[in-house]
């Protein structure tokens, strides 16, 4: 039975005679082969048999051009077959995944005007809410008077339905403002 | 520790087969055809099978192209591809197997051995009289050049029995070789 003293040494054997071994490796090899007789006569031992195996038949066939032929045939025939055995199977698979693109077409078409449906409902919903008096009378008495004289800019200002016109005028008269046109010169 | 280089390189060809390049495939053919059918050829021992298994297994690169990973030589990996083919034949019984253990318990010592052979033939028959273990190690050691791990990784056997087998291959050819009047130191 083979012994070793160095159980990784001697599996680096076959690779430190073939040359293989890198630079380090193979110097830590050598130095181990100087202390180590068991290694070193394992070693020539190794390399005995590997040249008298090499000496007694080293011969080996050339690339045969009929052999790839033989090759490429096989090949040609399994792709023939795989083409057959996946053309049933494409077929579902296409099935399948032209389903999934009409559904994904027709999420994405309805994605649009889905959206805008929603914005839309959103923005009556808003519309329709109550407001409050607050941000209605905050809007006129927080800011510098919204009409200059010297520009043509305008100002649709929504009041409540509630609201009385002497409540309209007596804001206006705060911000030098008065009724010049409307439903009625009442401001109804 | 195999160069990196031609790690790489040999990578880039099994890439290059497994998105359909031909000549890629045709490559990796003539580099390893010659030590894969050797190997092939003194695993079958029969030229019909040799030629079936070998068309087999380049077929079978060119499917598996893709699983290839380049951590080790091609021809390491396809001789592996080799070997479970061959066995897949053995198993279906369509040609004898070596390995069987009719052909293992067979009275190889008992062997004719004529005087007039020459020291080379000696030696040829020496190894042929080797059981078919014995002589798969030897090829794929001594000839073949792999490492014990890469042995271990295509006979599907730990490490140490690589090593085990070897040392007993050795011995077993040293008993063949002296039979035939070679001594150890005429080697």
């Amino acid at each position: 039975m083979m012994t070793s003293n160095n159980p990784d040494y001697f599996d680096l054997i076959p690779e430190y005679l073939q040359g293989t071994l890198d630079p380090e490796t193979h110097q830590k090899f050598e130095q181990e082969m100087e202390t180590n007789d068991s290694l070193k006569i394992e070693v020539e031992d190794f390399s005995k048999f590997r040249t008298m195996y090499h000496e007694i038949d080293a011969h080996t066939d050339q690339p045969s051009d009929s052999m790839f032929h033989k090759i490429s045939n096989s090949i040609d025939q399994l792709e023939i077959k795989e083409g057959i055995d996946s053309k049933e199977t494409s077929q579902f698979q296409s099935f399948r995944l032209r389903i999934l693109e009409v559904v994904s077409e027709l999420k994405d078409s309805l994605t649009i005007p889905w959206g805008i449906a929603v914005l839309q409902t959103a923005v009556i919903v808003l519309l329709l809410l109550p407001g409050t008096s607050q941000t209605i009378y905050k809007t006129l008495g927080s800011s510098p008077p919204a009409i200059s004289t010297q520009t043509d800019n305008a100002y649709n200002i929504v009041f409540k339905q509630t609201t009385h016109e002497s409540e309209i005028r007596v804001l206006l008269l705060s911000v030098g403002g008065t009724i010049i046109s409307g439903p009625s010169e009442e401001g109804r | 520790m195999i160069e990196n280089k031609m790690l790489d390189e040999e990578y880039n060809l099994a890439v290059l087969t497994a998105g359909g390049d031909k000549a890629a495939f045709r490559i990796i053919y003539d580099k390893t055809y010659g030590r894969v059918f050797r190997y092939v050829k003194k695993l079958v021992r029969n030229d019909e099978m040799a030629e079936d298994v070998i068309t087999q297994t380049y077929t079978a690169v060119w499917e598996k192209s893709s699983s290839f990973r380049g951590t080790g030589r091609l021809t390491t990996w396809i001789i592996g591809i080799a070997r479970n083919i061959a066995f897949n034949e053995f198993r279906k019984n369509t040609f004898h197997s070596r390995f069987s253990e009719e052909h293992m318990n067979a009275d190889r010592s008992s062997q004719n051995i004529p005087e007039h052979l020459d020291r080379k033939e000696k030696l040829k028959q020496a190894i042929s009289a080797l059981s078919p273990k014995h002589e798969e190690i030897i090829e794929l050691v001594f000839f073949q050049d792999l490492t014990y791990p890469e042995v271990s990784g295509i006979i599907n056997i730990p490490v140490n029995t690589v090593k085990t087998r070897v040392f007993h291959a050795k011995q077993a050819l040293k008993r063949e070789l002296s039979k035939r009047n070679i001594t150890y130191d005429d080697i």
